[in-house]
């Protein structure tokens, strides 16, 4: 019996992954998420920003990070545009673009009255890697060629008027998977210039940022789909982060299942060769 | 010509950023910094197409002597020449219905999905490979274990509602965990910061290679 | 987009989907097809992207529009790039290579050392005592002490034995620590993954939940 539970056919643990993440998707038992200190810090700083500030969004992600950051992107935008933010989005991965125009394709249908050009731009992805962000500290329209990720002439944006380098920025916010990312802004942009930076970042990254946050470099961190689904609850609107929470909680817990199994199949046949 | 002028190139545009940063009143200095910032930005956008060209160098060897997968490869050079082709003379932008069409049904889900199968990995890896085999693994698996828990809501259920796990797990990432890697980063940022200077002096010409002589 | 085209959208990606998951129990033709689709299109959308977003401004707008000559010059060094594979003047390609490399080593040496080495350094400089809270200062001791050890553990001219092994050894805890957190995050980020296809396969498509991504 030790010999079996010691070498589980990996398909099995295949199969079982999926059919708990299906069963706790197509019945959710609702458990209680409690936002985390960081999450609150990240909430509280952003609320705290003026009525009316410009944010930069970095999009710096591509599909792989969809899932654990559109959600996050999403609640802030909720947030910031009840404080009337205005919002300019890049990036240097090649994705963000899209990334910045799935996040906001919730605006049409909550908020109406926000229009394209003047409460939010979307310049999208531009070449360059860490090399595009002293570009726009130098000069926005240079950097991007003149054009927006919509093909749109920046010059004819009402909003690019008061936005000419990301120096014009009050409070810059990342959303990240990895390199390029966070240790590029901080290098070029928020360290030099002072900005105050805020970051959401996938759950695989959260170790290696918390340096960052210590060092006080980064002011808040929205740490991974937990912390996504924590903002989702401060600002109260539900959505697919906070839904997924239970099937991440029992997949978590397949796992440190098929732990312990492993370690106590191990440790039985071992004795046993012994 | 063919090794020292490159060389040679390459400790000019590093010095170039080291002075102007140090130096921030010289205005010429800055102005060569932005120039060639830009002019980076465009090497860096023309020589995106080495991916294709690479792609297309490997699947065209193999569609011409028709290994095995060869109609897979063809089918490859066909997706990526169409896409590139269609996308230039037809969607001619980013706002066509088509190319909106070809990034969120097909291309982006399919990029997630590709991403999607690593938990698979993960789960079995966790299940075959996470032995309490040494103090050090021992201590790896607690913190996973406490770690696991506490980034979910099932740890707070398990124990009634009480947050240990949370907390526990928030402690160790705010404290041992940042400390580990704060030491692991200022050891990489040492040893990236050697490495460029090897490069910039031309110790370091690895790179060289590749191309001939 | 139009109804229609998200229809068939919908259930295209709902059979790449599954045709790229097949690949976790057993390598077949099936996800081999969607795989070489997917790199293929990908690898041509990424191109026409950059074309679209930097390269056609940049030759149509400042170098043909406004007659800026000098962007012929970072448009020669990215082709010098492609020179790769033409054997005889392949070595041409070390002009860009050493000219991007030039860039990115003058940043490093220009702007790694404070953010990633200096101001770490600094932030590891807590108070040991008279915090007025047992709590923050053992968790400062163990904040400066992990980092120190992890910093001594990379100090490979010393051998690890002694005084020197045991501090090493300290560190090695401590990084045991941070993998651990790391392992238990990436299990959160994977898992993540592979949820936003399940909500695409159930809600979405199947539309037997509410939640659409």
């Amino acid at each position: 019996m030790w010999e079996k539970i010691a070498n589980v056919d990996r398909r099995v643990i295949y199969a079982l992954m999926i059919l708990v993440i299906a069963l706790a998707l197509l019945n959710p038992i609702g458990m209680a998420i409690v936002p985390s200190q960081a999450t609150i810090d990240a909430y509280n700083y952003i609320e705290a920003m003026p009525n009316g500030s410009i944010v930069w969004l970095g999009m710096e992600f591509s599909s792989g990070g969809v899932t654990e950051l559109i959600p996050a992107a999403q609640a802030i935008i909720r947030q910031g545009f009840k404080k009337d933010f205005k919002f300019v989005c890049a990036g240097m991965w090649q994705q963000a673009g899209d990334m910045a125009e799935m996040a906001f394709s919730i605006v049409e249908k909550e908020f109406p009255d926000k229009q394209y050009g003047v409460d939010w731009v979307n310049i999208g992805y531009k070449p360059g890697g860490e090399v595009l962000l002293p570009a726009l500290i130098n000069d926005v329209n240079e950097a991007a060629k003149g054009i927006d990720h919509r093909q749109n002439q920046l010059s004819s944006l009402p909003l690019m008027s008061q936005f000419k380098t990301i120096k014009d920025a009050d409070l810059i916010i990342i959303f990240c998977t990895g390199t390029p990312g966070e240790q590029q802004y901080i290098k070029h942009v928020t360290g030099p210039l002072n900005i105050p930076l805020i970051e959401s970042a996938i759950s695989v990254s959260v170790p290696g940022i918390m340096p960052f946050v210590q060092s006080g470099q980064i002011k808040a961190l929205i740490a991974g789909m937990k912390g996504a689904a924590e903002y989702e609850a401060l600002v109260g609107v539900p959505g697919p982060a906070m839904a997924g929470m239970d099937a991440q909680s029992f997949s978590h817990g397949l796992i440190l299942l098929f732990m312990i199994l492993g370690n106590i199949g191990y440790y039985a046949t071992r004795n046993k060769k012994g | 010509m063919k090794k020292e002028v490159p060389l040679a190139i390459c400790f000019i545009v590093a010095l170039i950023y080291i002075v102007s940063n140090y130096f921030t009143g010289v205005e010429f200095l800055a102005t060569m910094k932005d120039l060639l910032d830009k002019w980076y930005l465009s090497v860096d956008a023309i020589v995106v197409a080495i991916g294709m060209v690479n792609l297309a160098q490997i699947h065209g060897r193999r569609v011409a002597n028709k290994r095995e997968g060869w109609l897979f490869s063809l089918w490859l050079m066909l997706c990526m020449f169409g896409m590139f082709f269609v996308s230039i003379f037809w969607f001619k932008g980013t706002t066509h219905v088509g190319w909106n069409f070809m990034y969120k049904m097909i291309i982006s889900p399919m990029n997630a999905t590709v991403y999607s199968t690593l938990v698979f990995y993960i789960g079995s890896a966790a299940y075959r490979s996470f032995r309490i085999r040494s103090m050090e693994a021992g201590i790896l698996l607690v913190v996973a274990f406490i770690m696991m828990l506490g980034r979910v809501p099932l740890g707070a259920m398990l124990l009634g509602g009480n947050q240990a796990f949370a907390t526990a797990a928030d402690w160790l990432l705010r404290v041992p965990n940042s400390a580990g890697m704060r030491g692991i980063q200022i050891g990489a940022a040492l040893g990236g910061i050697a490495t460029a200077l090897r490069i910039m002096l031309g110790i370091e010409r690895g790179y060289l290679g590749g191309t001939g002589e | 987009m139009p109804e229609t085209l998200v229809n068939v959208g919908t259930h295209l990606q709902a059979i790449f989907t599954i045709l790229l998951i097949t690949v976790i129990f057993k390598d077949n033709p099936a996800y081999r097809f969607a795989e070489h689709t997917f790199v293929g299109l990908f690898a041509g959308y990424t191109v026409a992207l950059s074309y679209f977003q930097y390269v056609r401004p940049n030759v149509k707008d400042q170098l043909i529009g406004k007659g800026e000559l000098h962007w012929i010059v970072p448009i020669i060094v990215g082709l010098l790039m492609y020179t790769r594979y033409i054997k005889p003047i392949a070595w041409l390609s070390r002009y860009s290579l050493c000219f991007t490399l030039g860039i990115g080593t003058g940043y490093v040496l220009s702007k790694d050392m404070k953010p990633f080495f200096v101001d770490q350094v600094r932030a590891t400089f807590l108070p040991l005592w008279g915090t007025g809270d047992w709590w923050t200062t053992t968790s400062n001791w163990i904040y400066v002490v992990g980092t120190v050890t992890a910093l001594v553990y990379f100090l490979f001219t010393l051998q690890k034995k002694g005084v020197q092994g045991g501090i090493s050894k300290i560190g090695r805890i401590t990084m045991m620590v941070a993998f651990g957190a790391a392992f238990g995050n990436t299990v959160m980020a994977r898992v993540s993954l592979f949820l936003g296809r399940m909500q695409f396969l159930l809600g979405n498509w199947l539309k037997l939940i509410s939640i659409r991504v």
